[in-house]
């Protein structure tokens, strides 16, 4: 099997523009908000293309809401279709979950019954939405906090089932799995053993705070030393996978970021040695 | 076939906006935590990042009004205009309206004027891109095109015009100084994104808020002179629109020329 490698990325965030442009740091590519950029213009959008002539770029989105009830949102399809036209971004990015229903937003990742309705549902819309942009796009597996009665299966099993359906990819978060495995008392090593290494394209990773009974997916903290081992696991059954640490609170200064990314390049190092084909590394000047 | 689906997801919003507990039937109770601290995660999640945009948006109405005028704010707004936007950068556009409308804000109405001013710095800062033109092609316009001359607008400027000195509480505060009195005044001021995409504004005087305004609607220069007449000395008029539209150019708010093709 081969799987399209482009290294170690980084969550492009306004505090690290101006550092981007200027120091041109050792990050393989940079994933971007999609709907940050869904703007008509100003600064933001002005530093993205910036970055864009010099990193690729993967587009994450938040608002697909494709496991909603609410009709699929042509104007926001529209938006994407056209944000990806200018960006060209290596992979189109959302969440397996639905942000809101009756044209109102929770801005959250809520998740959905593991059902065979859902299933039904969120594949027929990843399909519409694939056949809208052209192009094949990454789910990513959200973290949860309550499970419904109407689920009829793990999410492991739900997820598959949907990209199976779907012919699509898998997005895997890394913390995503180890949060929701301690707040649903699963082992993240069955979720990581049963999906499918040729769906998995790219891996996310990210710090969370531990609450003892719960853990909450908090993206303000350094990623905690069950991820990396996780993450280290995940290699191996995965195989080399485009990587990226996500940090969206508390941000600390680009270095330290870049630093805790060469932890993720250690741990590759170790799965791996040296040999590590990287599809698409970044041309430097 | 969807009828499942459909009533989760409305009981799961019913509990996020309004607290309406029917979805509680419908969670596993797994292990230590109860199925109230489950949701309560995603309330509290709700809850807490419309307040962070709130404050994000409006920090300078935010300190205005001080914690506990906020936090009704919040409360009330949040409950009254549930975000319909894909986006968290517009879940605050009716905020000027609501505290126009709603007691105890629309009893101080400078509070409703201060959400606009801080709302329209925002609609400044992501406007469109568009080319400006300088100076030099300004002076370069031959003379018996200047009277059939009109000005397109770079997208970013904007003109914010209110019955409070809410620019110069604005100002103050930013400035972490104490802020004016509030009081009724006529204050008018020109905003755009510069070249560098930092967002600026400056007051108007009179004469550029009236070259301003019938430029705006489409006028010639040679209209603009005449309605300038109104407020200027007829032998300042020349100097005072050279002066103004020199200052607009310098700053790259004339996104283009034309009238004359």
């Amino acid at each position: 099997m081969t799987k399209k490698n482009y290294g170690f990325g980084l969550g492009l965030r306004t505090d690290h523009f101006v550092d981007v442009i200027e120091t041109q740091p050792n990050v393989d590519w940079f994933e971007v908000v999609t709907e940050n950029f869904m703007v008509a213009g100003g600064k933001p959008k002005n530093f993205l293309h910036q970055i864009r002539r010099d990193y690729p770029i993967f587009m994450h989105g938040v608002s697909l809401s494709i496991g909603s009830v609410d009709p699929l949102d042509t104007a926001y399809l529209s938006e994407l279709k056209k944000l990806a036209d200018e960006v060209e971004p290596l992979w189109i990015s959302d969440h397996l979950c639905f942000t809101g229903m009756g044209k109102i937003n929770s801005h959250d990742l809520l998740p959905l019954p593991y059902s065979e309705e859902a299933i039904n549902h969120v594949a027929d819309r990843i399909i519409q939405v694939q056949d809208f942009l052209g192009r094949q796009i990454l789910l990513e597996n959200v973290s949860s906090y309550l499970t419904y009665t109407d689920s009829q299966c793990s999410e492991w099993e739900f997820i598959s089932e949907i990209v199976k359906k779907a012919d699509c990819h898998i997005l895997l978060d890394i913390n995503n799995i180890y949060v929701s495995a301690r707040n649903h008392g699963f082992d993240p090593l069955d979720y990581i053993n049963a999906i499918d290494p040729a769906r998995v394209k790219q891996f996310h990773l990210a710090g969370h705070s531990d609450y003892g009974d719960y853990v909450i997916d908090t993206h303000d903290q350094d990623i905690a030393d069950p991820v990396w081992d996780l993450y280290e696991k995940a290699l191996v059954r995965f195989g080399a996978t485009s990587t990226m640490i996500e940090r969206d609170d508390n941000i600390p200064p680009l270095g330290d970021l870049i630093a805790e990314l060469d932890i993720a390049r250690g741990i590759s190092h170790r799965v791996f040695g040296n040999d590590i084909d990287l599809t698409q590394r970044r041309a430097r000047g | 076939m969807k009828e499942t689906l459909f009533e989760r997801q409305q009981q799961m919003m019913n509990y996020l906006l309004q607290g309406k507990p029917t979805i509680k039937d419908h969670i596993v109770q797994q292990g230590a935590i109860t199925v109230d601290t489950r949701l309560h995660i995603y309330r509290n999640a709700y809850q807490q990042r419309l307040r962070e945009t709130i404050d994000t948006d409006h920090p300078v109405t935010g300190v205005y009004i001080g914690d506990e005028l906020f936090d009704q704010l919040v409360q009330q707004y949040t409950i009254s205009y549930p975000s319909s936007y894909r986006s968290l950068r517009h879940f605050c556009d009716e905020l000027p309206s609501f505290l126009a409308d709603q007691e105890p804000f629309s009893e101080h109405p400078q509070i409703a004027e201060l959400a606009r001013f801080e709302r329209l710095l925002l609609t400044v800062f992501d406007a469109s891109d568009a080319p400006v033109i300088g100076l030099r092609e300004l002076s370069g316009l031959k003379a018996p095109d200047w009277p059939n001359m009109k000005i397109q607008f770079h997208p970013s400027v904007r003109v914010f015009e209110s019955p409070w000195n809410v620019v110069s509480v604005w100002q103050a505060i930013k400035d972490d100084l104490p802020p004016p009195n509030s009081l009724p005044s006529s204050e008018a001021c020109l905003l755009w994104r510069n070249q560098q995409r930092m967002t600026e504004f400056v007051h108007l005087n009179l004469p550029e808020l009236c070259m301003f305004r019938e430029f705006r609607q489409g006028s010639s220069f040679a209209q603009v002179c005449e309605a300038l007449l109104n407020v200027v000395p007829d032998d300042e008029l020349s100097a005072c629109a050279v002066n103004v539209l020199s200052k607009w150019a310098q700053h790259g708010l004339i996104g283009s020329l034309y009238g004359n093709e």
